[in-house]
C-alpha cells in the first residue's frame, strides 16, 4: 500500500488565512459585523480619550466642571419644581476627531443618556451650526460635520437669498455650488441652509468663472476650524 | 503567497478609520487593502520602489473615490492632505513587517 509523503495538516498560518478571509467577506457582505467592529474600536479607542482629556485638564478646572455640573443639576430641579419647559440645549466638549487624520467626523462626551440622539444638531459656542449627530451611545455621540465629500445641501446664497440652490460638499466643511453667471453673488457673502435658515452653513471663499460660460462655481467654506472645536452645543429636538 | 503580516495590520489600521471617519464605508478600507495586497505582491528587491508603488496606488484609489462620490468635483485641499495623512503611517507600519526576501 501507497502513502502520500507530503501530508502536513494545516498549520496555525492557513487557520489565519482563513480566519482573514471570512472576516473578510462577512465585513463586506453583512451589516452586523461592520456594526460589531465599529463598536469595539469605538469603545477601545474612546476608552482613553477622556483620560487624555482629563490628563490635559488641572485639578481646578476638573472642580470647575463638577461644580458647573452641579449647578445644571439644580438647574434642571428648580426649572422642574417651577413647571418651566427643561433647556433645549446640552454642552458637550470634543473628545476625539476634528483634525487632518479623523476628518468630517468628531465625538462628543454627551450621549443618549444626556437625551442627544441621532438627528440632532450640534453647534458651536459662537452659535454657528457645526454638524448632526449620526450615531449615540452612552457616554458619547457621533457628529457628522457639515460639508463632508458628496454630502448634498440646499444652500441660499446672497446678500437677499432667493431661491435655494443644490451644492456639494468637498469635505473639510467646504461646498461648491453651480449659479448662473449674472447672479448677484460675492465673496464674503453669507450662504444659509435653506430648511434652517438661522444658521449660517459658511461663506463664499472664492468665485470661479470660466470664459464662456453661463454658469459660475462658487466655492464656499465654513466659519469655524473643526480642530479647533473644543466645546459645543447640542440642540436637543424635544 | 499572501502575507498576512502586511494584509492584517492594514485591515486592523483602515478598519479603526472606517469606525472613526464620515467617508462611505469603504473610503478607507477598500483602498488600504488594495494597497496592502499590491504591497505583498510586488517583485521588486528595493524596499521604497515597492512601498511608494503601493502608496501611489492607495492615494489614486481614494481620490478616486472622494471625486466618484462627491459627484465629480474635485475635493477640497484638506481632503488631499488628508488622503496623504492617512496613507503614510501605514507606510510606516507595514514597512516594519515588510520583508522583501521572498
Amino acid at each position: 500500500m501507497t502513502f502520500r509523503q507530503n501530508n502536513k495538516a494545516p498549520g496555525l498560518k492557513f487557520y489565519a488565512g482563513a480566519l482573514f478571509w471570512l472576516a473578510l467577506l462577512a465585513l463586506i457582505f453583512f451589516n452586523a459585523p461592520k456594526v460589531f467592529l465599529k463598536n469595539i474600536t469605538t469603545k477601545a479607542v474612546l476608552f482613553f480619550a477622556p483620560e487624555l482629556a482629563g490628563l490635559r485638564a488641572s485639578r481646578q478646572n476638573l472642580a470647575l466642571l463638577l461644580r458647573i455640573a452641579d449647578l445644571e443639576h439644580e438647574n434642571e430641579l428648580l426649572r422642574k419644581s417651577l413647571g418651566l419647559r427643561p433647556a433645549q440645549t446640552i454642552s458637550a466638549k470634543v473628545i476625539f476627531g476634528g483634525g487632518y487624520f479623523f476628518m468630517d467626523a468628531v465625538f462628543i462626551n454627551v450621549g443618549n443618556e444626556a437625551g442627544a440622539r441621532p438627528g440632532d444638531l450640534v453647534t458651536s459656542e459662537d452659535g454657528v451650526l457645526v454638524g448632526k449627530i449620526v450615531e449615540s451611545s452612552s457616554g458619547w455621540s457621533k457628529v457628522l460635520l457639515f460639508g463632508g465629500v458628496g454630502e448634498e445641501a440646499a444652500l441660499r446664497l446672497g446678500k437677499e437669498p432667493g431661491a435655494p440652490v443644490g451644492a456639494m460638499g468637498r469635505g473639510g466643511g467646504e461646498f461648491i455650488a453651480e449659479l448662473p453667471a449674472g447672479a448677484d453673488v460675492e465673496v464674503g457673502d453669507a450662504a444659509r441652509f435653506s430648511d434652517l435658515p438661522d444658521y449660517i452653513a459658511g461663506l463664499v471663499d472664492k468665485i470661479a468663472v470660466e470664459e464662456g460660460s453661463k454658469l459660475k462655481r462658487v466655492f464656499i467654506k465654513t466659519p469655524f476650524s473643526p480642530s479647533a472645536l473644543y466645546e459645543v452645543r447640542v440642540l436637543l429636538k424635544k | 503567497m499572501i502575507d498576512y503580516r502586511i494584509l492584517l495590520p492594514a485591515f486592523l489600521y483602515g478598519i479603526i478609520f472606517e469606525s472613526f471617519g464620515a467617508a462611505h464605508f469603504g473610503f478607507y478600507l477598500a483602498p488600504l487593502m488594495v494597497a496592502a495586497f499590491l504591497l505583498a505582491a510586488l517583485p521588486f528587491t528595493i524596499r521604497i520602489a515597492n512601498l511608494a508603488i503601493a502608496w501611489i496606488l492607495g492615494t489614486s484609489l481614494m481620490l478616486f473615490l472622494a471625486v466618484f462620490w462627491g459627484g465629480g468635483a474635485l475635493p477640497s485641499t484638506k481632503v488631499l492632505i488628508h488622503i496623504a495623512a492617512y496613507l503614510s503611517p501605514f507606510l510606516i507600519i507595514a514597512s516594519a513587517f515588510y520583508d522583501t526576501k521572498r
